[in-house]
């Protein structure tokens, strides 16, 4: 069958010939813009038949109308539209033609967040009480009781847990509803009591607290879908892009370390807020809400001083999971719901970390699972049901773009692809645009593929390789990856040896962390199984030029997995099962180890080793 | 003889620098050997080192130079300044130091690559270095300042937490009334100018070679 290659994203798929692109993307799982459904008549599944075009069919009189002379020119053609006759067609999707989510594209695999039966903390019971008269003159809680040992939810000698507000409401609304009502129960406390059947309105929302981003969740828990959500940028921001800074902010005073957790507690209410109104849901009936994020994010959330996360020996102030009242936070969801948080690890390895195991599921796999969470602190997981080695390794925020110095972060006009030819270099901007700079994976390729290409060694150093982009100013080599002309602001766009240096040095701590973690568990890490690279990081990320720096195990490129912001998944998924919970917090308590690389005697040495290029 | 031996020396001199900067170990072990055996003088030595320490701080500079080769040509210019002061002891003298170095990783830190290249650099050019690891807390700095009586303070640190300890150190380095005695130099991939003037040091560097040349200017001065 014809194989269909798919970037970004190095996707391959099998088709039967004569299917359409749009019908082999699909297959692939890439979210590709398709307003008409495959009619030719929206004209926004354009797509790049990067190579193969002889292996598609001719333009069909749709395409002819919705693309413009240049397109064709360039390739463009419409998925839907176009139909593959040959067997190798390689495409490629411009970003404007991927469904855009929280402002970027997926191509990211997102995991599934449905492992487990559902079954939620919260439960709702519809039960009709008989009322009371003076042979019957029970009370109103024990009439209640009674009414939920009959219908067998609870034991005779069972009580429940009974908030005092509840409990003030409780005679009211007994009488108001006529005695029909529904008893919503979060384990052995009655958190609630709803006039009339109310039992199709059970709700939950799955928090994940990143660095730079807030993503909300509201869950319905009677089907376990999700219905709505919504992320925006951390507004700790503005204290600092690096979390120590916030740290450092936070610890100055009782209420700095108040207004970062106010800052993040109201941003959650208002996405709460707004999900709740799109998808017509009254707040009181979301009872529970799950959050993740990294320790120090964990912390200030909970309004915990995170200072001592920051320094050595890097403690925090507690590992296991937690569960309180949400409104002791200030959450706006039923009163008397409760906030859930995963355990942490250590102090670099958070929640968002045993999220990440709750949504690969590693904790259960008998393969060997390696899980790569990038950022300016790498969490790296590696293991399977036996054990779970879990460390932090350093590697600044080269990835991010910092330090670098045409470095950006991964967002519009940022380069995120590059390929060096003999005497050209091409590239790819996010959005299409004209480049402003170059983001993590634009510098991973760029790192790649001049080592591919003989322009740099396995040290990263430049060679004696004549290339016309390698040029010399005032005594400093650069490699020019744009020329001036074709940037946005007229300035060329280069990367320097020193720039290189901090990608290799980026990389070193990254596999450090998981050499020293595979030889702790005596395999070779070609054996691990299955790679996910999780973060927004991943998205546009090349598996060849990962593996080919080292950042990767060199393991096969369909062994690797993008999962995206996969720590929202493992939020769900303890959201809606109590089961994943026990599990998970049983696994963190026995299976997971922490290592710390910085006192790892091996660390340095394999450090300086993974420097290289092919070390 | 006397010209015969100069040109050798010269060109002795050069080969050992060139092999330094060439980060060949085997061959400068061997070259600094058979200087110490044919010229009986260490000088030679120690002047091929601090020649060398310069070429790779401005191949550094450039880009040429990674942290790799720094830690490589730091560890190749121990050794071959060991032997050099070993052959001194030989002949019953003593290397003419030229300043004392109290160098640490400030407290809450333990990263110590960028101090170690900037130890086995001074070493190398002639400091005296007391080192006192990582994770150092400021009054463990103070102590050792009264006991060493240094010329300069090196205060080290990656993390942007180190900042707020190396201002510690020096706040409490005044309170001791030492402040004054010493030169403060910080170091670190988070250092700058704004740093330098919040901690109250007197310089900073991001470089380890660039770090020994200001330490050097300084002794050069004092020597006035």
């Amino acid at each position: 069958m014809p194989i269909v290659e798919i970037n970004p994203g190095n996707l391959r798929v099998s088709v039967e010939k004569g299917s359409t692109i749009l019908q082999a993307v699909q297959k692939a799982g890439v979210p590709l813009l398709s307003i008409c459904g495959g009619l030719g008549a929206c004209g926004k599944c354009r797509v790049v038949v990067a190579s193969g075009l002889e292996n598609v069919s001719s333009l069909t009189k749709a395409e002819l109308k919705l693309l413009s002379p240049q397109d064709i020119e360039k390739r463009v053609r419409l998925a839907c539209q176009a139909r593959i006759t040959g067997d190798y067609v390689s495409i490629h999707i411009p970003e404007e033609s991927l469904i855009v989510f929280r402002g970027r594209a997926i191509a990211a695999v997102i995991l599934r967040d449905d492992v487990y039966p559902l079954s939620p903390t919260v439960r709702k019971i519809h039960v009709n009480l008989p009322k009371p008269t003076l042979e019957d003159n029970r009370p109103d809680y024990e009439r209640l009781h009674d009414a939920l040992v009959e219908v067998g939810y609870i034991d005779e000698k069972e009580d429940l847990v009974v908030p005092l507000g509840v409990l003030q409401e409780l005679p009211s609304i007994l009488r108001s509803s006529d005695w029909d009502l529904t008893v919503v129960l979060y384990g052995r406390e009655l958190i609630s009591i709803e006039p009339g059947d109310t039992t199709n309105l059970l709700y939950g929302v799955a928090v994940d607290i990143g660095s730079s981003k807030i993503i909300v969740q509201l869950v319905d828990l009677n089907t376990g879908e999700t219905i709505a959500e919504e992320s925006v940028e951390n507004p700790q921001l503005t204290f600092g892009a690096d979390i120590v800074s916030r740290v450092m902010y936070a610890e100055k005073s009782r209420s700095n370390l108040i207004k970062l957790q106010q800052l993040v507690v109201s941003t959650v209410n208002s996405i709460i807020e707004r999900l709740a109104e799109k998808s017509g849901v009254n707040h009181e009936y979301i009872y529970e809400v799950v959050i993740v994020g990294n320790t120090v994010m964990h912390h200030l959330f909970l309004g915990i001083q995170p200072g001592y996360i920051a320094r050595s020996p890097y403690v925090p102030a507690i590992s296991r999971s937690l569960r309180y009242k949400a409104s002791e936070l200030g959450l706006t969801v039923q009163k008397q719901g409760y906030i859930y948080s995963l355990p942490v690890i250590r102090g670099f390895v958070g929640a968002d970390a045993v999220a990440n195991i709750l949504a690969t599921q590693m904790h259960k796999r008998r393969d060997l699972v390696l899980v790569i969470d990038i950022g300016t602190n790498t969490e790296v997981l590696l293991g399977n049901s036996e054990v779970i080695l879990a460390a932090s390794a350093p590697s600044g925020p080269a990835f991010e773009g910092a330090h670098i110095t045409h470095g950006m972060r991964a967002v519009t006009g940022a380069i995120g692809s590059v390929k060096v030819n003999d005497s050209t270099v091409e590239y790819e901007t996010i959005g299409g645009v004209k480049p402003r700079g170059i983001c993590g994976t634009g510098l991973i390729d760029t790192v790649a593929e001049l080592y591919r290409n003989k322009v740099i060694d396995n040290l990263g150093k430049f060679t004696n390789v004549k290339h016309p982009r390698l040029r010399r100013e005032q005594g400093k080599q650069r490699f020019i990856i744009v020329p001036a002309e074709e940037s946005t602001n007229g300035v060329e766009i280069y990367v320097t040896p020193r720039d290189i240096e901090s990608v290799l040095l980026a990389k070193a701590a990254v596999k450090a962390a998981w050499t020293i973690l595979s030889r702790k568990l005596r395999v070779n890490p070609s054996e691990i199984n299955r790679v996910y690279v999780a973060g927004s990081f991943g998205a546009q990320l090349n598996v060849d030029n990962a593996i080919q720096i080292g950042l990767l195990p060199p393991v096969g490129r369909e062994k690797v997995t993008f999962i995206g912001e996969s720590a929202i998944v493992g939020a769900k998924i303890a959201l809606k099962s109590i089961e994943a919970r026990r599990e998970i917090e049983e696994a963190v308590g026995t299976i997971v180890k922490y290592v710390e690389l910085s006192v790892d005697p091996e660390f340095r040495e394999v450090y300086f080793e993974s420097m290289k290029i092919h070390g | 003889m006397k010209p015969v031996k100069y040109t050798l020396r010269v060109n002795y001199l050069k080969d050992l620098v060139n092999s330094i900067v060439e980060l060949d170990e085997q061959k400068s072990f061997e070259l600094a050997k058979r200087i110490l055996e044919e010229t009986r003088d260490p000088k030679v030595v120690f002047e091929a080192v601090r020649q060398a320490a310069e070429i790779i701080g401005e191949k550094y500079e450039k880009g040429e130079f990674f942290v790799a080769d720094l830690i490589m040509a730091g560890e190749i210019m121990k050794t071959i300044s060991g032997l050099a002061r070993q052959k001194l002891k030989e002949l019953g003298e003593a290397r003419k130091i030229i300043g004392k170095l109290l160098i640490g990783t400030v407290e809450g830190d333990v990263h110590d690559i960028g101090k170690n290249i900037v130890v086995s650099m001074a070493e190398a050019v002639g400091f005296e270095v007391i080192d006192l690891g990582v994770d150092v807390p400021p009054s463990k700095f103070v102590e050792a300042v009264k006991e060493h009586n240094p010329d300069i303070l090196g205060l080290s640190g990656l993390l942007t937490t180190a900042i707020d300890s190396m201002k510690k150190t020096v706040d409490e380095l005044k309170k001791a009334g030492l402040r004054s005695k010493v030169k403060v130099i910080i170091g670190g991939g988070r250092v700058d100018q704004y740093a330098c003037e919040y901690v109250g040091a007197d310089a900073w560097s991001n470089d380890a070679a660039e770090g020994v040349k200001i330490m050097l200017k300084w002794m050069e001065e004092k020597a006035k």
